[in-house]
């Protein structure tokens, strides 16, 4: 960024700053009875996926290029590789089968392009693996990011204006940086209240491992600046940490101070509520207090964070997922989607809409995946869109198809359209019934057709999703060593429609936001290197480090959701490193404003008190 | 290349083999047994786990050639090819399972474990799978599966 920094591309290292205002910040900080300024950095992470980077290219003898790879965006690699290689779309078909974990680091094309030019000059098919070393050093990374936040408050905790820049490293590349940098300025305006507020966002070139779009999409590197320094302004006012947050949490159907964008049914302020009964805040509140009087070696800290993020592209992009859906012969269904499926479950919560939909049992309802050539397009699995759009659109498409079997049944039965009843593989009319082989069979037999149909969704709103994190955590004031005694996490994700898929994304997002907040961090030689080319020295949480979890779900519903529902995924990792590192602070009654927060850190900030 | 007898699932099976290959490639490229996952070959994540003569081993620790003689249990000789094994099962009704590529190295872990232990703690089951890494799961189905299995495997051995 300095005048005579060596440009890693022409036009020098700043790749194009933004900045986004609402209301009047500097008259609302001028004004207010405080104003603090503090700086915060967090490292680059890896998305550490136990399946590394790894594809399979064929160009066969009509010229068509077939790419195997475990990706979250097939369609958008097709367009890419479209670009790269000058192939009509027609002679590129990219499949992903299944996925060791993503995260957002299986978006780009990484080893891609390289096994697509390798099979198309040796014509013989071309894999390529990652080693660990090389997903460390050449796949993709959270921005590291530097933040320089002020804010101005009330001697009643009213945060009346806030001030933000945020520098964002995307490594040598642009990759996703751009809009990861508007995504992070997005969301500033999306968990408070505050009226008056200012983000600048400045992405850099660098000569590091290139970042992109990881869990959390700016939200990290937003709430970890935001809640830590609720938590300092609590401390200041020497008031309770979660009043200051209940303060300033925006109510539902809040519109931005930016653009009049509205949040949704944001029921974050119902979650701290909820996580406080969770963890026993009070009392432990109390443990704290009196582990400080006490002038403890061991002293107890408790801490909370709070995060947002959002359900979909919209309105940045047609945020867009198509399904097509036919009958078989004997009643089932088979669908193809163009959703791809990290792990996180997408394709199984659109089964289990299709099945509620149609009273068609799970087992009944196969389907086949992101397939570029079998499948109408699917934006990807990113954005948290994987319930609120992608099953959106299964839910839609299943519509479809119960008016077409309701047309059947109908006759079949003899009964009156609004009497239908879809449930146990049958259309129920009172005590008359017919089995989904028996409409099959008249679709087959009598209309001489196959049942199907094709929808392609696109979302039109895009509410915000929420949480709010609480961590009890005890602390060796002489060794710097954190132990979390007791971890609570509830979120506004609208109606549960997965009640087991969405407690394993928020418990899996609690691990790997441990890991931001203590341990992980990719290491960054002088010359920019990459470092880190294990597991061991990089250090993500084990089953044995893990704290005790309680996780609850507020009873909320989004109008706009399928069934009611938002989105989890990414949102679960957000408030996890800033509600640790606020119960390490308040413990050693000093804010630490760096991740990870390692035990020499912990023990000088102890000092520094 | 020189030819090992690898006794894999209880079948003596005989592959070809670089004297330094690690038993996950030996597996993996000799034998055609794909479900040992590799995820780094540093012996840090737990994803080729497989059981030999009784205990869970890393199997990109140890070199091929050194195995003749001893009883390699890999993901594929869990179940008897037609039903899942009850920690399979369980795996699959605690949610334990992701996106999967973890898997079959946590459940050689806990089969490990149970086949010594039936009546494992909840420290000894963490404790037990601490070489193997998930991503995605923050591991609490995990535990919660492996405990579900240690039930059903109790159950099945009452009901004779
Ligand atoms: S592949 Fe053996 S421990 Fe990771
Ligand atoms: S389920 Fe994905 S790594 Fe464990």
């Amino acid at each position: 960024m300095k005048e005579d920094a060596y440009p890693i591309h022409e036009g020098g290292n700043i790749i194009m700053p933004s900045e986004t205002v609402g209301g009047d910040p500097d008259k609302a900080i001028k004004e207010a009875d405080h104003v603090i300024t503090r700086e915060y950095f967090m490292p680059a992470v890896n998305h550490c996926p136990i399946e590394t980077h790894a594809s399979i290219s064929e160009f066969d003898a009509t010229g068509k290029l077939t790419v195997w790879t475990p990706t979250q965006d097939a369609f958008g690699q097709r367009i890419n590789l479209h670009r790269i290689f000058g192939l009509p779309m027609s002679k590129i078909r990219v499949i992903s089968p299944v996925m060791g974990g993503g995260f957002g680091g299986k978006i780009d094309l990484v080893t891609e392009p390289v096994t697509a030019l390798l099979a198309m000059k040796t014509g013989r098919p071309v894999k390529i693996v990652y080693g660990r070393q090389e997903e460390f050093a050449s796949a993709r990374t959270r921005h590291a990011a530097k933040v320089k936040l002020t804010m101005g408050f009330m001697n009643d905790g009213t945060i009346t204006g806030a001030d933000e820049t945020m520098i964002l490293n995307a490594g040598a590349q642009t990759s996703a940086t751009m809009s990861v940098c508007w995504a992070a300025g997005g969301k500033f305006f999306k968990l408070l209240k505050t009226r008056n507020m200012r983000f600048k966002g400045i992405p850099v070139y660098t000569n590091t491992p290139v970042a992109s779009a990881m869990r959390g999409f700016g939200s990290p590197q937003q709430f970890f600046p935001v809640s830590s320094m609720i938590n300092e302004i609590a401390d200041i006012l020497g008031m309770d940490a979660s009043e200051v947050f209940l303060k300033n949490l925006a109510d539902p159907y809040e519109k931005a101070c930016c653009d009049g964008e509205s949040f949704g049914n944001f029921k974050l302020k119902d979650c701290v509520v909820r996580g406080k009964e969770l963890i026993g805040w009070d009392e432990a509140v109390k443990e704290m207090k009196e582990s400080a009087e006490r002038n403890d070696r061991v002293r107890i800290g408790v801490g909370m964070a709070c995060g947002s993020h959002g359900t979909s592209m919209f309105p940045f992009m047609p945020d867009v997922t198509g399904i097509t859906m036919k009958m078989n012969e004997d009643g089932t269904i088979v669908f193809t989607t163009g959703t791809s499926d990290m792990g996180n479950g997408s394709v199984t919560t659109q089964c289990m809409m299709i099945s509620e939909v149609l009273g068609i049992p799970l087992e009944n309802i196969t389907y086949i995946k992101t397939d570029t050539d079998a499948a109408m397009s699917d934006l990807g699995a990113y954005a948290s869109r994987g319930t609120y759009t992608s099953g959106h659109a299964a839910l839609k498409t299943a519509e479809i198809m119960r008016e077409k079997i309701a047309d059947i049944a109908v006759k079949l039965l003899e009964a009156d359209r609004n009497e239908l009843i879809f449930s146990e593989n049958k259309v129920r009319a009172g005590e008359k019934s017919v089995d989904m082989s028996q409409i099959a069979e008249y679709a087959r037999e009598t209309l001489q057709e196959d049942l199907s149909c094709s929808y392609m969704f696109h979302s039109t709103e895009g509410p915000m999703s929420s949480g709010a994190h609480f961590a009890k955590v005890s602390v060796d004031t002489e060794t710097g060593e954190v132990k979390i005694l007791d971890y609570a996490a509830v979120h506004d994700v609208g109606k549960v429609v997965n009640p087991m898929g969405v407690s394993g994304q928020l418990e899996g997002g609690i691990s790997m936001g441990l890991g931001y907040a203590l341990t992980e961090e990719m290491k960054i030689a002088e010359n920019g290197r990459c470092t880190s080319s294990n597991f061991k020295a990089y250090h993500m949480f084990n089953a044995a480090e893990m704290p005790p979890i309680k996780t609850d779900f507020i009873d909320s519903k989004e109008e706009t959701g399928p069934f009611g529902a938002k989105s989890v995924g990414e949102c679960a990792v957000v408030p996890v490193a800033p509600a640790v590192i606020n119960a390490i602070s308040n413990a050693v009654g000093c804010q630490i404003r760096r991740l990870p927060a390692r035990p020499e850190d912990v023990k000088c900030a102890f000092s520094q008190k | 290349m020189e030819i090992v007898k690898l006794n894999v699932n209880g079948v003596v099976r005989e592959t070809p083999v670089e004297n330094n290959w690690t038993l996950l490639r030996a597996l993996r490229e000799g034998l055609g047994l794909t479900g040992t996952k590799c995820g780094c070959e540093t012996g840090d994540c737990g994803a080729c786990m497989v059981i030999i003569d009784g205990e869970a081993v890393r199997s990109c620790l140890v070199r091929a050639v050194k195995l003749e003689g001893k009883e390699i249990r890999t993901i594929e000789g869990v179940g008897d090819g037609e039903h899942l094994s009850p920690i399979q099962e369980a795996f699959i009704e605690a949610g334990a399972v992701q996106c999967g590529f973890c898997i079959p190295g946590m459940i050689m872990s806990a089969k490990a474990l149970l086949d010594r232990n039936p009546n494992p703690t909840e420290d000894e089951v963490r404790t037990a799978i601490d070489h193997n890494l998930c991503r995605c799961t923050g591991y609490e189905n995990i535990v919660k599966a492996i405990l579900l299995a240690a039930e059903k495997l109790g159950k099945e051995r009452y009901d004779g």
